[in-house]
């Protein structure tokens, strides 16, 4: 019974930073996403606890696990635009394999000349 | 017409069972085979799509709280972060910049309505700051959406020949470079590699996020 009024809790922990960055990038006019800035907040409170609290974790885990649901609404909107991406699809599609194979490849090569290897465990 | 809200659970329960069935290729996201099989039922039944957005509004609304909630794996990276400090930057700055300028210059130079342009451009950050971006510079989010899905398919595919190429065989780099360049698509495939790639893929799938969803705002913020 507990529990489950902390996982309560703790869901709406995130609604509030989602509304506190929303607010702020209002009041300020920031031109970044409001969730960013909750992100960001929310980041920063954690700092100051030596641990994410347990319930905080497994809400923050089940929604990041099922985020593909999410953004099916907003996907499903392509029905409308059908149009606009069925005509450019040969190149649209080529955009996005030259320039996914083209960041990938040199994102590895500068990666590579860094030293990262074992790091803390 | 909550209907179509049970409707889209039920899909993407069975989609999810058939992602772990294929041995969760890429090919099979449940992403793709929900939004296929809906889009099929919306067009066959001729439902209007804003009839659907109602009765999922909820769906939608999460996207902010559980974007929020991305704060939390970056929180759990911080001994890395902290360990690696500047170095892990470069490179998540050089796949985070590179791809959707790319992208962009391709479309601009085909000579490709303005909004498409603008919706490509968040193509390798996650889809809840992407849509987010999109809305901010003007462009198609459901296109964004899709071009950041079809960018972790294509990711996740090519990753195996680019770190071949370039003879990346360490496990912490490998896993920086699908979270930067395939998001949540490459980050779940870095974690069926293996939990260290996993983390570093969630680790610059987290930062490519804040800094992109950053940077390309206020850009063009400051261009118009």
């Amino acid at each position: 019974m507990q529990k489950s009024v902390l996982l309560i809790l703790s869901f709406f922990l995130l609604v509030a930073f989602f509304y506190l960055g929303v607010w702020l990038n209002n009041t300020f006019a920031l031109p970044i996403p409001g969730a960013l800035s909750g992100l960001v907040l929310l980041f920063v409170a954690l700092l100051f606890l030596r641990d994410v609290p347990k319930p905080l974790l497994q809400v923050s885990q089940l929604l990041l696990r099922h985020l593909s649901l999410l953004f099916i609404p907003t996907t499903l909107y392509i029905v409308v635009l059908k149009e606009s991406f069925i005509e450019h699809w040969p190149i649209l599609i080529t955009a996005l394999l030259i320039s996914t194979f083209t960041s990938m490849l040199l994102a590895a090569i500068v990666c590579k000349r860094l030293p990262i290897d074992n790091g803390p465990e | 017409m909550v209907v179509w809200m049970g409707v889209t659970l039920l899909i993407y329960w069975a989609a999810i069972r058939l992602f772990r069935f294929c041995n969760q290729s890429p090919l099979a996201h449940p992403l793709i085979t929900t939004v296929v099989l809906l889009a099929a039922g919306l067009i066959l039944l001729s439902i209007p799509i804003a009839e659907y957005q109602q009765s999922t509004n909820l769906l939608t609304w999460l996207l902010g709280p559980a974007t929020v909630a991305l704060a939390i794996p970056l929180r759990n990276q911080l001994p890395h972060v902290k360990h690696y400090g500047w170095r892990l930057l470069p490179s998540i700055l050089v796949g985070g910049l590179s791809a959707p300028l790319i992208a962009w210059i391709i479309l601009s130079y085909a000579e490709i309505d303005q909004a498409i342009q603008m919706s490509i451009l968040s193509k390798s950050i996650t889809t809840p700051l992407a849509i987010e971006v999109t809305e901010i510079l003007g462009g198609y989010t459901a296109l964004a959406a899709v071009f950041v899905v079809i960018t972790g398919v294509m990711g996740v595919l090519l990753s195996d020949l680019v770190f071949r190429l370039t003879k990346l065989d360490v496990d912490e780099q490998k896993g920086l470079v699908l979270g930067t360049i395939a998001h949540a698509i490459g980050t779940a495939q870095g974690f069926l590699q293996g939990e260290k790639i996993g983390a570093f893929a969630t680790l610059a799938l987290c930062i490519n996020g804040i800094l992109t969803a950053l940077i390309l705002p206020i850009i063009f913020h400051l261009l118009k």
